[in-house]
Order: C-alpha cells, then sequence, then structure tokens
C-alpha cells in the first residue's frame, strides 16, 4: 500500500522569549518554514509465512508559521519541563 | 499548536488531549546551556482512539549532545536520541461489518536532530524505530492474536520557498483522476484541463514528485508543451518544445521523430497526448512514437483508434507487446486508462469523483452493448 503525497500548513504559537538563554530555546522565525516529511514504514501482522500488509511510504510538504506569544496568556496548568 | 519555547507541545487544534497530530513535533530541549556531553531525558505520552478501546504512545527519551557544528555564519548542536516506545492502537479495516485490526507493541527507538541556538530551530532530524508484539485481526466476532511490529523511519528537512511553493501548489485542471495498481492500492494523482487554446495535465507521485505539463493548441492541434517538474529533493525543472514545419524543436534543436505521426508526453501523464491523437483519423495500428521529455528518448507504438458519437477510443502497443487503452470523452478530457505489461502487470486510470465514474461506467455499458 502506498500513499499519495499530501500538503499541509501547520501555525505554531510559542511564547515571547522574554528571558531567553542563549542556545536552548525555540523562537519564532520572521518567515514561515517549509518541510518535507519522508515516512517509510510497515505496520504488520505475522500470519503463517505472510507478514501483512505492505510497506508504505508518506511523503509530506508542509509549512509552519510561527506566532509569538506572551507568556501570561499561555494555558495554565502545566508544568514547565 | 501551542509550544513553549523548550518545545513541549501544549494543545493541538486547542486540545490538551487531542488524539491526532504531532505531539513531538519539536524534540524538548534542557532547562541548561547545550554543551558538548550534556545529557537530559523527557517522557511524551498521548492517548490513541480505536475501535479496541483507548490506546496510548509513549516513549521515554535520554538526549545528549553528541557534536557542535560550527560553520561560517552559525553553530550546530546535534543531538542524539536514544529511547523505548510503548505503543498501542486499533483501526477500523471494515467499519460496516465491524471489523478492526489491533496492535500493542513496544521497542528501542533511535533520533538525531541539529538544534541552531542562533535561530532558534530545528535544522533537521531523522529518527527510527523497531518496535515488536502482538496484534491481530477482529472479525466482527472473534478476535486473533498474532505476532506483529512496527518498522518505522523518518526524516525531516527543510526545502526553499520557491520548492514548497511548487510543490504546494494546486495542479491544473478540476477532471481528478487516480492510478491504481491491479491490487487497487492508488500509486498516482492526476489531473487534467482544457479549453479552446489549452490543455493541461498535473501529476503527483507517491515519491512527493510532481509534474506538471501545459499544451498549447491553435485550432486543437498542438503547438507548444512545457513540463515542469519539482520534488522535494531538487529544484523545479522545464522542459518546452515547439512544433515546426520540420518536426519538433527542443530549445531550436530539431528532434527526429521515427515515425511521421508522434506526440510528447511525460511517462505517466497519458493525458497530455490526448489533442495529438484527436488529430489522427480512424485506423488500424499504425506506427505512432512518443517523446519523453525526462528520457530524452522516443518510445514507439503501433496506434489504433476509433471514434464513436460521445467519446473515442486508442490503444498503443509497444515493441514489447505491452498495451495501452485509453478512452477520451466528448470535452476532449482522458476518461480511462489500462495499461497491460507483458510480464501480466496492470494499471488503471479511473476518474477519482463519483460522478465522473458514473459517466465511466456508462461508456464502458455501451462499449460492452456494441453501441
Amino acid at each position: 500500500m502506498k500513499r499519495l503525497p499530501v500538503v499541509f500548513a501547520l501555525q505554531l504559537l510559542v511564547p515571547l522569549a522574554l528571558h531567553a538563554q542563549a542556545g536552548n530555546e525555540y523562537r519564532a522565525p520572521e518567515k514561515p518554514l517549509n518541510w518535507v516529511s519522508d515516512n517509510p514504514f510497515r505496520l504488520y501482522l505475522v500470519r503463517g509465512n505472510d507478514t501483512i500488509p505492505g510497506d508504505v511510504r508518506s511523503i509530506s510538504v508542509f509549512r509552519e508559521s510561527w506566532t509569538p506569544v506572551r507568556e501570561d496568556s499561555m494555558s495554565s496548568g502545566f508544568p514547565p519541563i | 499548536m501551542r509550544v513553549t519555547p523548550r518545545g513541549r507541545v501544549l494543545s493541538i487544534n486547542g486540545q490538551t488531549n487531542y488524539n491526532e497530530g504531532e505531539w513531538d513535533a519539536l524534540l524538548r530541549l534542557p532547562a541548561r546551556p547545550l554543551r558538548l556531553g550534556l545529557t537530559w531525558s523527557d517522557t511524551l505520552t498521548h492517548p490513541t482512539t480505536g475501535p479496541h478501546g483507548e490506546g496510548e504512545f509513549t516513549v521515554h527519551r535520554t538526549y545528549r549532545v553528541t557534536r557542535v557544528l560550527q560553520s561560517r555564519d552559525s553553530t550546530g548542536f546535534e543531538v542524539a536520541i536514544e529511547g523505548n516506545v510503548t505503543f498501542s492502537l486499533s483501526m477500523w479495516t471494515d467499519s460496516a461489518a465491524g471489523r478492526y485490526r489491533w496492535f500493542e507493541l513496544e521497542g528501542p527507538m533511535q533520533e538525531t536532530f541539529v538544534f541552531d541556538p542562533t535561530a532558534g530551530q530545528l535544522h533537521g532530524r531523522r529518527w527510527s524505530m523497531l518496535l515488536e508484539g502482538i496484534g491481530g485481526d477482529h472479525d466482527g466476532v472473534r478476535l486473533d492474536t498474532v505476532p506483529a511490529g512496527l518498522r518505522s523511519e523518518n526524516v525531516r528537512y527543510r526545502i526553499p520557498d520557491a520548492r514548497a511553493d511548487a510543490l504546494m501548489a494546486p495542479l491544473p485542471g478540476a477532471d481528478t483522476s487516480i492510478t491504481i495498481t491491479g491490487d487497487g492500492d492508488p500509486i498516482l494523482l492526476h489531473t487534467m484541463g482544457r479549453d479552446a487554446a489549452i490543455l493541461s495535465e498535473g501529476f503527483r507521485r507517491p515519491d512527493g514528485r510532481v509534474g506538471r505539463a501545459e499544451v498549447s493548441l491553435a485550432e486543437g492541434v498542438p503547438q507548444r508543451w512545457t513540463f515542469t517538474w519539482v520534488d522535494p529533493e531538487s529544484d523545479r525543472q522545464q522542459f518546452v518544445f515547439e512544433r515546426a514545419a520540420t518536426g519538433l524543436l527542443a530549445q531550436g534543436a530539431r528532434l527526429d521523430a521515427p515515425t511521421p505521426a508522434w506526440g510528447v508526453a511525460e511517462y505517466g501523464m497519458t493525458g497530455t497526448l490526448v489533442a495529438t491523437l484527436q488529430t489522427l483519423s480512424d485506423t488500424q495500428a499504425v506506427p505512432f512514437s512518443i517523446y519523453r521529455p525526462t528520457a530524452g528518448r522516443w518510445d514507439t507504438f503501433e496506434l489504433s483508434s476509433r471514434s464513436l458519437p460521445e467519446l473515442s477510443l486508442y490503444l498503443l502497443t509497444d515493441q514489447a507487446g505491452a498495451r495501452t487503452a485509453l478512452i477520451v470523452d466528448a470535452k476532449g478530457l482522458l476518461m480511462y486508462e489500462e495499461f497491460a505489461g507483458t510480464d501480466g502487470s496492470r494499471r488503471i486510470r479511473i476518474p477519482a469523483s463519483a460522478e465522473r465514474q458514473a459517466e465511466l461506467r456508462r461508456a464502458l455499458s455501451s462499449l460492452q452493448a456494441g453501441d
């Protein structure tokens, strides 16, 4: 089974880096980022001498738009990692 | 997605328990500044739902900065991850009959990514997992259990705007069709459109490669062909051909056709040929050749054709004996294509919409009835 490739857009909201520690935080880029994801996989069952179903290759093209948001607008209830 | 500065995905589509989507869209970063040899760990858990009940994807990961990559403009930290995954999921195989498939799997995963601290972004990432366990099918009455697994790899890389624009642009033409194999697997997506001046065709392959063809027509006769290709790993490539009194011209150079009747079309884009085929009279087994732009070669066939009031039929037989049958509708659009290889392989191109499939069934019925 093969899949036809898909395209989509993704929006990420990230808090403003108010106290950014250089080197270990994500920041919203000035313009969208374009990505390709190439994912060959096989999710299978073994029945006798057969392994079913066959290989799948899933390719996606997507564009990430990042928007910085104020930290005090973030949802609450999530401990910092 | 709402994400933290250290890469935790907090919500997807406004939901904290969303069952689809990528909860690991970003790799987690540590609280301490990145440096060579730094290690940290995390655990990611999210639910899955399916007919077998609620499942779960959990991965425990240990990160380690393995290299510092210096270039003139930036510094990158290469991070290697070793982890362990447990994954339980189920999906319908025939919801009307109550049939589904289920899996309970576990195993190792590895991942590598590069983080650019100046940009605050990932440069790329690559992961693989090899899970084993049990699974089975529920046939609507009974559930069975057999060995099962998941072997999966993923590579992500950034591409320039122009290439992304070309890959994501809509294909030309509103008439959509798919090519499926003899096993019923879809392998190609096609589009086609046509007016008095232009015939266009679009094509998307499973490897992400996208093709577009545009044929300029003068009183139905092709005069100029433009083929454009783009794929995820390379930028746009274009081929332009012109009809001249002496034959086919490519950037001014003459390409001598091996037969008096000829056309231009890429492999898998037979719709581009339709306008040329329609200029020919009904015939039995005349030589016909097709120039393949990307391959830069002529393929030769025997062509038979027959015109009926509502459709036209074409049969192309190559030198090895493989046959391609085409049905073209009254609007000059390719409605059906069937390829039969000498090795027994078979592919068919059929309309995607139910309305066009009904038109095709009527056409095939009238042909079988001998109308």
